[in-house]
């Protein structure tokens, strides 16, 4: 037993040695370049790891500890951003398998799913990433402005209010990429989301009807309006998003950093002032461009509230990336992606539905087309993208509901959204206008009288009495956000789940009438 | 102070060309995305003899369009709805009703229904309910000189009154 | 330096283990289909039933009949690898033989593929996809599963419903017994009075040459009760009484029983649109020009008659051979019959020397072209002889009618 001891360790004290000479090897090796980053042994190895590698040279040297903090961001850019990158990997992928054209579009999908080798998963993947995708944008979005993150703060040089509209702008990519990529396969579903969708735009005024023609190609769904969609989604909006991405992230950092970072500075300026200290880690270049957001104020970040990105950001980053991977991967081995039945233009599935993040406007396009499907996200659009603009109260950045205040408007807003949401879908659903007013035959009557416009004017109304209440925009802009954001929610539950046939409202344990079958 | 106006005079005309040049630069490749003809079924089409179709309403699926008949009477109404372009589907009554519609009394035999978001019209056209914003199109019906075959032209809207009499 | 947390790299060892595990999970899924599992059963079935069979040459991994004229592909094959296998009858599905082996060699597995006949999803190679069971699936497999829906004692035969997609215009077709049943029925019970079928008939109902075509949303389940609402269904109860499904139908009752009934809703299905099928694939249309009697009479003489020889022989090219009524499409030669007479004038040979010593043109081309051996040219101057023979009698049975006439 001993002697079996004594030769472990000796074979394990050789086995040490040999890793110590391969460190000390790699140290002076030309893989040492590619992998210093992830272990630095001192702040020095740490900055110039960040700076002289291409991979992480957009992080910062140093990151604090509230940036780190997961409650703080949830890191939910980070997964949109691997989501897009899935996206982009698995959609290369599928373009090997995919043919866009009539004929063969809908069988190169059953192909997929049938004969290519884990062509399945590539698309069970996709499908889910994108969906996933659409709900973190929004989350983000969402975070954001709960934590004042869209406002340029006191930083020389931040302007996180163009960020905020880069973001918006984002959005709408993310939704344009999704609905182009809801086309291709050529199935029902397909079909007819496209004809509601196109149909939606042909109601904008004056030019409607040329839009549609221009997004089809023509006036039918046809070959052109596969081509056309097909270029959107593989090359013109994808090649979009990168730029613009990468104009996200490049701004963060002339923003110097995620906004609590104004946290950190206001600590450390109740702090006594401390000598500067060296700790000029950059390259040339970074001098030679003058003062970057980091080293503007060396003071900010020190060694208590901060600690080099190399290895603690790059291995959350990994994290982050991983555990969406893993998600991802087991929801794709219990998560079917549908493919109805070949698209065809004589037969209308009943209930024909939208994408769920369009089931929300699906249910006010069920009131008036205009209203529902251009007014409203034309003032949503610019509405959020305007934000920064209105509220411009330079303070509370980076927390979370600004102060009990904003919590409490939190609380009204999201109360008066789900009351007046329910209520204009009740009155939709037990008083139709046109029932209410059976004598009237004027549309434009319809179109100002309906439920959707009551639930603009409950929303401006919020707005106003809010203001007048607290006489502050981002307050008022609390409460309305957050009527927003429970109002989608709702308004795309009941787009999904409580809507059947004919568009008929059924409630959740009412069974919706057997779908007729061949057999 | 003359020169800087000149220069400023100077700076508009270059960007005014620039942006001439831009434009003139753009325009072929936005133009191109409008198409010059289109592979799409014609507007006019031969729908078959009238003495093939049975009394009340035939729909043509590939056209979306309805036929009805009344005696020796045609007329055709699109199935497309007008509020988001789904198809509607013809139900027809038990028994036809009286119903007065645009101060006109006739016997209706049924309505049409959207899958889409539960627009309803009378069999005259007519929306009645959902979200529909115009009452469904009349197109145009007539007899080919050559072999006596029902046209329908659906780039002719007609008024709700006409009928094509055989 | 203050060192990286142990927790953070715990996670990353987990989340890095878990993305292995899942990613496994994934390949095992996708390397492990059912189909597999019938291949390998098949191999121990040929190696039981046929010891002799190299098991080698059994086709594995997913196989398919690519049939590009009906634009279908077919993976049924990949699990029912025994059907074009004489001697599995016995062995159990899905691994037997064709149970109608009379029936492939008209119908060719390779021309027909399997779903045009049988329904299903031929793209799937999973049992319940492939079988078309999936809700968005239009046409599941017209097996015995479906069919004892409707009639549990005695199934009917659904897939007859497809032969009759291209044998929509025979009388009766062999095999199809329903189908036939059904269009005695048509006949019997005058349904072309009211209704047009295949493109004739009266106008009192609708048409219903493509009734089949018709999809399972535009029928009115709503004034019947039934446990299925299928398309089967509608028509059968609407042909056993149609004025329970439609109300005020001016269709009358015809007392179908329900054999009649399940045959008369067959026939009606089967009724689809056949423009895209090739036409090719429907019995009873003969690819062929038109000709009259006159001409295949023609034809038939050329082929058989005594100048037989000078068609088959090409001579008829240049020459006409009016004894025996060929006539020469160019005429470049002199007429056959007249030949003795000819080459004793132009060669001075009779046809005999000059056949096998020939000059001039006819040097080139029996040399080159139409080559000859002797025995052939005897026959060759036996058949001239003979034509010298009939056009001399003619002439002179012309000359002593005509002097008698005169």
């Amino acid at each position: 037993m001993v002697s079996w001891w004594l030769t472990f360790r000796k074979k394990s004290l050789v086995i040490t040695d040999w890793w110590y000479d391969m460190r000390s090897e790699l140290k002076h090796s030309p893989w040492r370049q590619l992998l210093w980053p992830w272990k630095p042994e001192s702040s020095r190895e740490a900055g110039s790891a960040v700076v002289q590698n291409f991979l992480l040279h957009w992080f910062p040297n140093r990151v604090s500890l509230k940036s780190l903090s997961f409650p703080y961001s949830m890191y939910l850019g980070t997964i949109t951003l691997t989501l897009f990158l899935v996206l982009t990997v698995t959609g290369i992928f599928l373009m090997f398998f995919y043919t866009p054209s009539v004929e063969r579009a809908y069988w190169s999908i059953k192909d997929i799913e049938f004969a290519v080798s884990f062509g399945w998963f590539l698309r069970r993947v996709h499908r889910l990433a994108a969906h996933m995708m659409v709900a973190m944008v929004f989350l983000h979005m969402f975070r954001v402005f709960y934590t004042n993150a869209y406002k340029d703060g006191t930083t020389v040089g931040s302007k996180r209010s163009y960020n905020w509209v880069i973001g918006i702008v984002l959005l709408v990519l993310t939704l344009l990429l999704s609905f182009t990529g809801y086309l291709l396969p050529w199935d029902q579903l397909a079909f007819w989301a496209i004809t509601v969708g196109t149909n939606i735009a042909s109601n904008v005024p004056l030019i409607g009807e040329e839009i549609r023609r221009f997004l089809l190609g023509g006036t039918i769904i046809g070959q052109n309006a596969l081509i056309r969609f097909y270029v959107l989604h593989v090359a013109f909006l994808p090649l979009a998003m990168f730029g613009l991405i990468a104009w996200h992230m490049w701004r963060i950092r002339k923003d110097g950093g995620l906004a609590v970072i104004e946290q950190v500075r206001e600590e450390t300026k109740k702090q006594p002032p401390q000598l500067p200290r060296k700790t000029k880690t950059y390259s040339v270049l970074g001098i030679a461009k003058g003062v970057t957001a980091q080293v503007i104020d060396p003071t900010v970040l020190n060694d208590e509230n901060s600690v080099p990105s190399s290895p603690n950001l790059t291995m959350r980053v990994l994290n982050v990336v991983l555990l969406t991977v893993l998600v991802l991967t087991v929801l794709a081995l219990f998560v079917h992606a549908p493919l109805e039945a070949p698209a065809n233009p004589e037969v209308t599935p009943n209930p024909a539905k939208a994408p769920w993040y369009f089931l929300g406007l699906q249910e006010l396009v069920g009131y008036s087309a205009f209203i529902g499907g251009v007014l409203i996200p034309f003032l949503v659009v610019v509405g959020l993208a305007m934000i920064p603009f209105i509220d411009r109260e330079q303070t509370h950045l980076g927390i979370w509901f600004t102060n009990s205040t904003g919590k409490r408007w939190t609380w009204i807003g999201l109360l008066w959204g789900f009351v007046t949401t329910v209520v204009c879908v009740a009155i939709g659903v037990m008083f139709p206008m046109r029932e209410v007013f059976a004598g009237i035959e004027s549309q434009l009557f319809f179109e100002l009288v309906n439920p959707a416009n009551l639930l603009i004017l409950s929303f401006l109304g919020l707005y106003y009495v809010s203001f007048i209440k607290t006489r502050s925009h981002r307050m008022a802009g609390i409460a309305l956000f957050s009527a927003f954001v429970i109002s989608f929610i709702l308004l795309t539950y009941i787009g999904t789940a409580l809507r059947g046939p004919n568009w008929m409202f059924y409630w959740p344990w009412e069974t919706w009438p057997i779908h007729p079958i061949s057999f | 102070m003359e020169s800087k106006s000149r220069r400023s005079f100077l700076t508009r005309v270059i960007g005014g060309v620039l942006g001439l040049g831009f434009v003139s630069t753009a325009w072929p490749y936005v133009r191109s995305l409008f198409p010059n003809v289109l592979y799409e079924p014609p507007q006019r089409f031969k729908a078959g003899p009238p003495g093939n179709f049975s009394e009340g309403a035939t729909f043509l699926e590939d056209r979306r369009v309805f036929i009805f008949r009344k005696g020796n009477a045609f007329h055709a109404i699109s199935g497309v709805c007008t509020h988001l372009g789904c198809t509607v589907k013809f139900a027809p009554y038990q028994k036809p009703k009286e119903r007065t519609v645009r101060g006109l009394t006739y016997e209706a035999k049924g309505e049409f229904h959207c899958p889409c978001h539960g627009s309803k019209f009378y069999d005259e056209g007519t929306n009645f309910a959902g979200p529909a914003p115009r009452p469904l199109s009349w197109y145009s019906l007539e007899l080919s000189p050559e072999d006596g075959q029902l046209v329908v032209d659906l780039s002719q809207e007609v008024s709700r009154d006409y009928r094509l009499v055989v | 330096m203050k060192r990286i947390s142990e927790k953070e790299l715990y996670l990353l060892l987990a989340a890095g283990a878990l993305v292995f595990f899942a990613s496994m999970a994934v390949i095992f899924a996708d390397t492990s289909p059912e189909w597999k599992d019938y291949q390998a059963e098949f191999k121990d079935i040929i190696a039981e039933n046929f010891g002799s069979v190299d098991l080698a040459t059994v086709p594995s991994g997913i196989q398919q009949i690519w049939v590009k004229d009906l634009n279908r592909v077919d993976r049924c094959i990949t699990c029912h690898q025994g059907i074009v296998w004489k001697g599995l009858e016995r062995v159990e599905q899905p691994w037997t033989t064709h149970p109608k082996p009379e029936i492939l060699e008209t119908h060719p597995v390779e021309k027909y593929g399997c779903t045009i006949c049988h329904g299903g999803q031929g793209y799937a190679v999973t049992e319940y996809e492939a079988h078309g069971f999936e809700k968005d699936w239009g046409e599941p497999l017209l097996s015995e599963i479906i069919g004892s829906e409707y009639d549990p004692r005695n199934p009917p035969p659904l897939y007859e419903i497809r032969c009759n997609l291209c044998h929509r215009y025979e009388r009766s077709t062999p095999g199809a017994d329903y189908i036939n049943y059904a269009k005695s029925l048509v006949r019997k019970k005058g349904c072309k009075i009211c209704h047009v079928i295949n493109g004739n008939g009266g106008s009192l109902g609708p048409d219903l040459t493509r009734e089949g075509e018709k999809y399972p949303g535009s029928f009115d389940f709503s004034n019947f009760a039934v446990e299925i609402p299928s398309i089967f269904n509608w028509h059968f109860y609407h042909f056993k009484s149609p004025s329970s499904v439609v109300p005020n139908t001016i269709m009358p009752d015809m007392n179908f029983q329900t054999k009649d009934a399940i045959a008369l809703t067959m026939l009606v299905m089967s009724w689809k649109d056949h423009s895209s099928l090739p036409i090719d694939y429907f019995p009873g249309v003969e690819l062929k020009e038109v000709r009259t009697p006159e001409e295949i009479e023609y034809d038939r003489r050329l082929r058989e008659g005594d100048g037989a020889f000078f068609v088959e022989h090409s001579c008829f090219v240049c020459h006409s051979v009016k004894a025996f009524d060929i006539k020469s499409p160019t005429d470049k030669g002199p007429d056959l019959s007249f030949a003795p007479d000819d080459v004793r004038a132009r060669f001075n040979k009779t046809v005999e020397e000059f056949l096998f010593e020939p000059t001039g043109t006819m040097k080139i081309i029996l040399e080159s072209q139409i080559i000859l051996t002797d025995k052939q040219k005897w026959e060759a101057i036996e058949k001239i002889n003979k034509a010298y023979n009939i056009v001399k009698n003619k002439a002179d049975s012309l000359s002593t009618s005509g002097t008698s006439l005169r």
